[in-house]
């Protein structure tokens, strides 16, 4: 019983600091070829949090817009359009990939290179901002 | 009576001339559209397995992912077998991609992949021969447009058969399988 209470404790310690964690995983963005000035941002979202948030926007030097956008395929055609939000769950994950939800990079400074990397700020709908580096693929 | 009569005249009149003219339309364009000859293009008149892939310069995805899944079958083959494949990009949006900006996108992800600009009247008839379709989209977004369009590599044969298509997404090690049985497939008639 003694060795239970602080491996209780332990848990229930890390599960609050884990409480307003919001965590992004292997965020990329795709090389460029000479000439394109656009590219695509992918990652994966945590959200340690019991609500569910969403993100709404993101932000970065090196380029001058960025937008969230959708990718599906329907009818046999693969069909792109733009969203105003990309929802995490409480206590789940979103994952932004190929073929589904990503950002799009506009007017891009300079070309995207393989294994640069690049700082990119993310916004959610709780006001919480994630700074997040982004490593050139 | 009289003006009740000549209105049902005109009418009729009116009816007849619709009716002729959807009639000719119809014909003209299914006339055109049976008439069509995708194989003018040089590029796919070549006695090589051609690989048809339709997409455009600002697609965020599949078009990118497309290319470098080929890119990469295309660097495992033998130099004897890449040199009887063909791989053609059509590009869907020729209003906003020029001949030089798709030959600098198609070269970044292999020098054998040849980038083919066609006027809009004709991608229109060359894309439904291979049954591709595409949609031209406005967006509330810097894009200001997109295209939808299938994704599908569309595989001819050097005796001008569409062969299969290939989704965008397999693998690029099936890819090279299903190459290298098709040129195999296809000795003596390659060149």
């Amino acid at each position: 019983m003694k060795t239970i209470i602080p491996i209780l404790l332990f848990f229930f310690t890390f599960s609050l600091l884990a409480a307003d964690k919001m965590e992004i995983q292997d965020a990329t963005i795709r090389s460029t070829p000479p000439g394109m000035n656009m590219s695509v941002i992918f990652f994966k979202v945590l959200n340690h949090t019991s609500e569910p948030i969403k993100l709404v926007m993101a932000e970065g030097l090196f380029a001058k817009k960025f937008e969230l956008h959708n990718m599906e395929m329907l009818q046999g055609k693969m069909i792109m359009r733009p969203v105003t939000s990309i929802l995490i769950n409480s206590n789940s994950s979103t994952e932004l990939k190929s073929g589904g939800f990503h950002i799009m990079v506009f007017d891009i400074l300079k070309p995207i290179k393989k294994g640069e990397i690049y700082n990119i700020k993310l916004i959610f709908d709780n006001e919480k901002i994630i700074e997040t580096k982004v490593l050139g693929n | 009576m009289g003006k009740f009569v000549s209105r049902e005249i005109f009418k009729t009149i009116i009816y007849t001339v619709v009716l002729i003219s959807v009639l000719t339309f119809s014909y003209l364009k299914t006339k055109k559209e049976s008439e069509y000859n995708p194989f003018r293009l040089k590029e796919l008149n070549n006695n090589k397995i051609t690989l048809l892939y339709f997409g455009f310069l600002s697609c965020p995805d599949a078009c990118p992912t497309t290319l470098s899944k080929i890119s990469a079958a295309f660097r495992e083959m033998s130099p004897e077998f890449l040199s009887q494949v063909s791989f053609l990009f059509i590009d869907l949006d020729p209003e906003r991609d020029t001949l030089l900006k798709l030959k600098n996108y198609t070269a970044f992800f292999h020098p054998k992949i040849i980038p083919i600009s066609l006027s809009l009247e004709e991608l229109s008839l060359f894309s439904r021969y291979f049954g591709i379709s595409f949609l031209k989209v406005p967006l509330k977004s810097a894009m200001g447009y997109t295209i939808d369009h299938s994704t599908q590599i569309v595989v001819v044969s050097p005796d001008r058969k569409i062969l299969k298509e290939i989704e965008h997404d397999t693998p690029a090690k099936n890819i090279l399988l299903e190459l290298n049985k098709l040129i195999v497939q296809y000795k003596g008639k390659l060149k």
